[in-house]
């Protein structure tokens, strides 16, 4: 028996997402009922075995090969190999054709369709967030290999890749049997001289990292800056009078320096407020850069940050963090709709 | 060749808990006895009188327990008798919807109660310190193990993939000014609906503009549909009975003319028996065959109740069905399909985006709406359309029939 290990210490499960045995006594705001909450898990762990499609993985991380199967009689060739036998011949018998597992495929294909990004991802990816993942054809597959996608070069935007798009296959450095041993990144973002050979390494590939740039400073900004600071502390004041806002902010707590053309602020957020400080914030969590001060002031009428981020208007400097930004796009519609009710009522 | 029921089925009553992101104060069961009275109430009808029921219930992880159904029997009031659990994705609701149907079309039941409840949103991440990761999470958890759920595949993005393959196949359909003004119009018919979760809310096409890409380049938050926690109970009656009830109950039987379900494969590739890209085949082909059990088509429709997970996708399975081509789903708008500038009154519930999502029951809560419609405005026909599973996999939908007492 031979056992990998990613790193000791990685847990199936983060130990942060673990929470404590807990109760606590809640009154609904709708309609004032007192409720007992408390802390469940429900959970399984397992040995899962990948069964009769061991020799997919098994070739992945021992010969850093992809191999589909093929049905002798009809000639479909299947990538990956999800099943043993041909769903559409059957023998004299009747029972289905077995179809013949080991089939080495191409390590370059196309994309079946334009990958979504995700933004806003499920709980055990958020920190990845944005990610792409999409299907690629290989050589005479009529399936598609499901893959994630990445480009070498920064910020994956939409346009990178769409239908049709040539991609090859890359392999992680570590590989231990898990459909991330493989991803997808363009066949032009390949240097020329190993676009042809099979089993290239992430490490063979120049990856460019995600760098916030120091914002220009000019006047025209400068101008702005004060009418943002305006804008952005009016728009604050506002999250105590919003119940909803303030569950959005509930235990989450950040000092945010924001670096904009026109100046410096902090945000610090704590106790489900937030608290706008003017110049340096020392040792910040988070960095946000924005060129142009009245992106903020959009903010505060809703236009989104991620948006900003995604269309290179600004940029944070820890990607992983995305999950405070998100907080930070809710609070405009939140107060907006607590606002609207309360002038309903 | 058309298929018949063995005999004709009607709901002869309704009822649907008020939608809402969270019922911290009603457990499951609460919720789904709630509805059950709720139906019974409606229908005048004594419990005794039930024979059977049916249960949408979408997972166990939602519902903190491992074969929830066996707990909900004595709460529905249907000790000793038989009780079926369907779980078919997003479309467990039309599923259970299509099962009760059989139960009494086939001639074994008279009465039958369908159910469907929710409770999403006692699911909670402790590391964002907030819900949604964790609701979306629960869901991811029926990806492939193998090939996919290591990927970071959510719910949205097996959606937002059939979008933007449907965009790769006709780049100039599905135009975020139609959407924005189809959001506008749904937000403003779940104003009518009692039970809607999005009541409140205000919604232009500029805030859909301006709100966060959830996937990009698929859709926005304003886009997508709520999480909901709730319950609603449909009454099935058989032909001979229905009428009987109905008439004590002072409302006319809605018949049940045409059910139809469709499954696509799970693997996507460039041919059959693949799931392809740019399609939801699954929706074609069951409105196809439940058009062809009641004998009508697109044109015979007054109302549709269809399961818009995200209003992309609204856009495409109205293609799908045939209330506009393929390629031009924008004509929902743009050539004036759409009530209030058309006819066809489209989710006048508000939908799934503003409506509420209780995934167990959304599509009964569509048949409610459906129902609730054709008896108040005295239209004739109307359709309820279910999607679910990843890539909009699983299809289904009912042709709905005003009757008269």
């Amino acid at each position: 028996m031979e056992k990998v290990m990613r790193r000791p210490g990685e847990y199936v499960i983060p130990h942060e997402a673990i929470p404590e045995v807990m109760s606590r006594i809640t009154v609904f705001p709708e309609d004032k009922a007192v409720c007992l909450e408390r802390t469940e898990p429900m959970f399984t762990t397992y040995w899962a075995s990948a069964g009769e499609v061991s020799p997919f993985f098994i070739a992945v991380m021992k010969e850093k090969k992809i191999i589909g199967a093929r049905c002798p009689q009809c000639q479909m060739i299947i990538c990956p190999p999800y099943m043993t036998r041909c769903i559409v011949c059957q023998k004299e018998d009747f029972s289905m054709v077995d179809m013949e597992v080991g089939v080495e495929m191409p390590q370059v294909g196309w994309m079946l369709g334009t990958p979504p990004i995700t933004v806003f991802a499920n709980a055990r990816f958020a920190r990845y967030a944005p990610f792409g993942r999409g299907r690629v054809i290989l050589g005479e597959s009529q399936s598609a290999l499901p893959i994630q996608v990445f480009t070498t070069t920064g910020f994956l935007k939409p346009g990178i890749f769409q239908r049709g798009t040539k991609v090859k296959i890359i392999f992680r450095k570590n590989r231990m049997g898990f459909s991330t041993d493989y991803f997808a990144v363009p066949l032009d973002e390949v240097p020329e001289k190993i676009r042809d050979k099979n089993g290239v390494e992430e490490t063979a590939l120049k990856w460019k990292s995600t760098e916030i740039s120091e914002p220009q400073v000019t006047d025209a900004h400068k101008k702005q800056f004060s009418k943002m600071l305006q804008a952005v502390t009016k728009f604050v004041s506002a999250i105590p009078k919003s119940p909803r806002a303030q569950r959005d902010l509930a235990n989450w707590s950040r000092k945010i320096q924001v670096k904009t053309g026109g100046g410096k602020l902090g945000l610090i957020l704590d106790k489900q407020r937030i608290k706008v400080v003017k110049e340096k914030v020392p040792r910040p969590d988070l960095i946000l850069g924005i060129e142009d001060p009245t992106c903020l002031i959009g903010w505060t009428n809703g236009d989104s940050l991620v948006n900003m981020i995604r269309m290179g208007f600004a940029g944070i400097n820890n990607l992983q963090d995305m999950e405070t930004i998100f907080k930070l796009d809710r609070l405009p519609r939140s107060i907006r709709r607590d606002a609207e009710e309360r002038a309903g009522k | 060749m058309r298929k018949v029921p063995m005999r004709k089925v009607a709901i002869v009553g309704a009822f649907t808990t008020p939608c809402r992101g969270r019922w911290l104060s009603k457990t499951l069961w609460e919720l789904a006895q709630w509805a059950v009275s709720g139906a019974l109430q409606d229908a005048k009808l004594n419990i005794n009188r039930v024979e059977a029921g049916v249960i949408g219930l979408y997972n166990d992880i939602f519902a903190r327990q491992a074969i929830p159904e066996s707990s909900f029997l004595g709460h529905m009031g249907l000790a000793f008798k038989p009780l079926v659990r369907v779980t078919n994705g997003g479309a467990t609701g039309i599923y259970a919807f299509g099962t009760g149907f059989d139960m009494v079309a086939s001639g074994r039941y008279d009465i039958v109660l369908c159910i469907g409840a929710e409770k999403a949103t006692d699911c909670y991440d402790f590391m964002s310190e907030t819900q949604t990761p964790e609701v979306v999470q629960t869901i991811a958890w029926s990806w492939d193990p193998l090939f996919e759920r290591d990927q970071g595949a959510t719910a949205s993005d097996s959606y937002a993939e059939v979008i933007l393959s449907y965009l790769d196949h006709y780049p100039n359909d599905l135009k975020m000014p139609v959407r924005g003004e189809i959001l506008r119009i749904l937000c403003e018919q779940a104003k009518n609906n009692p039970n809607a979760q999005r009541r409140d809310e205000i919604v232009t096409p500029e805030r859909v503009e301006h709100s966060p890409w959830i996937i990009e380049p698929a859709f926005k938050k304003l886009e997508t549909c709520v999480y909901t926690e709730g319950a609603c109970c449909l009454i099935f009656a058989a032909e001979g009975v229905a009428e009987e009830i109905c008439r004590d109950a002072g409302q006319p039987p809605i018949w049940i003319e045409g059910v139809g379900f469709a499954n696509e494969p799970y693997w996507w590739g460039i041919k059959h028996p693949h799931k392809l890209p740019g399609r939801i085949e699954s929706d074609h082909l069951a409105a196809k065959a439940a058009y062809e059990m009641a004998g009508v088509g697109p044109k015979d429709i007054n109302v549709v109740e269809l399961h818009d997970a995200f209003l992309p996708q609204l856009e495409i399975t109205m293609a799908e069905m045939g209330f506009v081509p393929l390629g031009q789903a924008d004509d929902l708008i743009e050539k004036k399909v759409m009530a209030p500038h058309g006819q066809l009154l489209v989710n006048p519930s508000g939908g799934l985006i503003y409506g509420g999502h209780f995934v167990g029951g959304s599509n009964m809560f569509s048949a409610w709406s459906a129902r609730r419609e054709l008896i108040r405005r005295g239209m004739d026909y109307a359709l309820v359309h279910g999607t679910g599973a990843s890539s909009a996999q699983y299809g289904g939908a009912a042709i709905l029939k005003r009757g008269v007492i």
